[in-house]
């Protein structure tokens, strides 16, 4: 009796006993046996009656038949019937009596609230970003592009290319080098002293110096271990006799001293901490760095608190390092730049305002533009009027004038939504760098900067105007206001309008770069008063004819 | 009251959660807040999945085990979480959006 053991049935039967009651479960599925095979002397049909009883001839038949079965209600012990109430509420709570149910439950219900709380938290399924499409990934945010001596310029997406100055040279459209660093740069200087060598702060800290002449691979590179650890924001070189030092700043609250000569290490470290602890739990992280030449041992540095710190580098114990602070900015300084010609006064750029401020005094003008986005402002290197054949002018005019001669607010807001910066060159070039990476030199025009300038240009923003809160300025400064107001010759052309970039301090007419005009309609009314005769002066044709569109969402205030 | 009924009705209480059926192993709902024959319906199909889903976790890896099942659906999601000596509980919630 080999067959029938390849069947599926629950029951067995044993070859002389009777097949055995298949047992009452709630399985799915009743079986009963039933199967034709084995040896059969006398047919096929255990049924049949033979001559042989059927024990000893016939293997038992085990019948098969598959049901389907309606659990309706199932499980109940077998004394229990489902249908009376009483029994199974008995039944019911003699179960939760246990106390194993009771730790069961408990251990269960922490596990199911976890996960309704999970699912009343946040729907992950939401279709977050099914409406928009893939935005292109665009190199690093800012370009930078700074000015070299000369004539060549570079300007730093992730990557780093240089452009030569696109009067001077035939193909403006190649770059001429391409600088190559190992982390994207934030960050990038030329050494006042040596026009091929650069220094550049990197993203992941590190500051890498190049040398033109070398190629394009950095010449050394910073140790990671003694680097910064954020972005290096803000990288300036220093004066010093050799020509090689330089120091940089970055979000992590510090501050490091370099001589490229030996990146291995930063040859002085100071941490931002105004508490002046030396804490670097307490460190703000510096945004931009400010350093002038004149004043080789101070510096400034704009954190992305809004804080500006300025420092002593020479001072005797690090809690002195840092000689006072000034706050006011709501959100991170963009840019921060001294006033060249009288470096007490330096101009902070933030969070749609801009600050200019003594070092010892506060605020002196306040401009507030409420959605303009300032990215960097530079300052005229000439200022004051042109030479008037007007000699008399009312006080408040000059101050006007000298007052905004003394900076300018670069806004790139272009047409096309392109955040640029510009940088006040040292050269005679600025240029502006685009998000989308191109970066654009400007020429400008050939024009004096005269107040009436501001009003000359149709419709023009004087956006940086805001001149409500002004605060007397010294007696002595506007000496020295009128003085060289009359001394010197104007440069530039009028400022915060979008992409001005300052001149070169040559006479008009060979200033070379750009002014952009805006061509917006201005809302915000000019708030100084036009000074009459004798400013006139021609706007230059403008190299560029982008116009920069001013975008703002409310009125400028006057 | 028994800190099995505070359990049962903290989860009850949570925004979004329908009903919440405890479940032995013979398939029998101790407590419960929705009708009989729909929990009844839900221990019985609930029951063969979770198994089902515990051994094909265990079979990727024996040393692993099943520790929550959830099931979203259109209208509902229904959460179970198993203990596999005697009782489970069953949980149909709404689906947040």
């Amino acid at each position: 009796g080999c067959s029938g053991r390849g069947r599926a049935s629950s029951v067995q039967s044993t070859r002389y006993g009777l097949p055995r009651q298949p047992a009452a479960a709630s399985q799915a599925a009743a079986v009963r046996s039933g199967k034709g095979g084995g040896l059969h002397l006398f047919g096929s049909d255990s049924c049949s009656v033979f001559s042989m009883p059927p024990p000893q001839v016939n293997t038992e038949r085990v019948e098969v038949e598959s049901r389907g079965v309606n659990h309706v209600e199932g499980g109940w012990p077998k004394d229990i019937n489902p249908q009376e109430v009483e029994q199974t509420i008995r039944f019911r709570k003699k179960v939760e009596k246990d106390e194993n149910y009771i730790n069961t439950v408990m251990h269960l219900g922490a596990l199911m609230e976890h996960c309704v709380k999970q699912n009343n938290a946040i729907n992950i399924y939401e279709e977050y970003f099914g409406e928009e499409e893939m935005a292109e990934l665009a190199g690093e945010d800012r370009s930078a592009p700074f000015l070299g001596e000369g004539e060549k310029w570079g300007c730093s997406p992730s990557g780093l290319c240089f452009f030569t100055h696109p009067f001077l040279a035939e193909n403006p459209n190649k770059p001429e080098l391409v600088l190559k660093p190992s982390s994207p740069l934030v960050c990038l200087e030329y050494n006042p002293k040596d026009s091929h060598v650069l220094v550049g702060g990197c993203y992941n800290g590190q500051l890498a110096y190049w040398d033109t002449r070398k190629g394009g691979l950095p010449v050394e590179v910073s140790t990671v271990e003694v680097s910064h650890r954020d972005p290096v924001y803000g990288a300036v070189w220093l004066q010093s006799k050799t020509g090689t030092e330089c120091f940089s700043a970055s979000t992590d609250g510090q501050v490091l001293w370099w001589d490229i000569r030996k990146l291995s290490e930063p040859t002085e470290t100071l941490v931002l901490d105004i508490t002046r602890k030396g804490l670097r739990e307490n460190a703000l992280g510096a945004v931009t760095l400010e350093f002038e030449p004149t004043m080789p041992t101070k510096f400034m540095v704009g954190t992305e608190q809004g804080i500006v710190i300025a420092c002593n580098r020479k001072a005797k114990t690090p809690s002195e390092k840092i000689t006072s602070t000034y706050s006011g900015h709501h959100g991170p300084i963009y840019a921060l730049s001294r006033n060249p010609f009288y470096p007490k006064v330096f101009l902070t750029v933030g969070d749609w305002t801009m600050f200019e401020r003594e070092t010892k005094r506060e605020k002196i003008l306040e401009a507030r533009h409420r959605e303009m986005r300032l990215k960097e402002r530079a300052r005229s290197e000439g200022q004051g009027t042109e030479v008037e054949e007007r000699p008399v002018e009312s006080p408040q005019e000059v101050l006007d004038r000298a007052r905004r001669d003394f900076f300018e607010v670069i806004e790139a807001e272009l047409q096309r939504r392109v955040r640029a910066e510009t940088h006040r060159p040292r050269g005679e070039v600025p240029g502006t760098g685009g998000t989308g990476g191109d970066s654009l030199p400007w020429r400008r025009g050939r024009g004096s900067a005269s107040a009436s300038q501001l009003q000359n240009h149709a419709g023009e923003e004087a956006a940086a105007k805001g001149e409500e809160s002004q605060l007397p300025r010294d007696e002595e400064e506007e000496e020295d206001a009128k003085v060289s107001a009359l001394q010197l010759r104007v440069a530039f052309p009028p400022p915060p309008c979008w992409g001005c970039c300052s001149s070169c301090g040559e006479a008009p007419g060979r200033a070379r770069g750009v002014s952009a005009c805006v061509g917006g309609g201005s809302r915000v009314p000019d708030p100084t008063p036009a000074p009459s005769a004798g400013a006139v002066a021609e706007t230059g044709p403008v190299a560029r004819t982008e116009t920069l569109a001013l975008v703002t969402d409310g009125p400028l205030p006057s | 009251m028994s800190p099995v009924e505070e359990t049962l009705k903290r989860i009850q209480a949570h925004k979004g959660v329908i009903g919440t059926v405890v479940i032995n192993a013979e398939g029998i709902p101790i407590r419960t807040t929705l009708d009989n024959s729909t929990s009844v319906q839900y221990a019985g199909l609930l029951h063969q999945l979770t198994m089902k889903a515990r051994s094909t976790v265990r079979d990727i890896d024996p040393q692993n085990d099943l520790t929550f099942l959830r099931i979203r659906s259109k209208k509902h999601e229904i959460m179970v979480a198993p203990v596999y000596e005697n009782i489970t509980i069953y949980s149909p919630c709404k689906q947040m959006c």
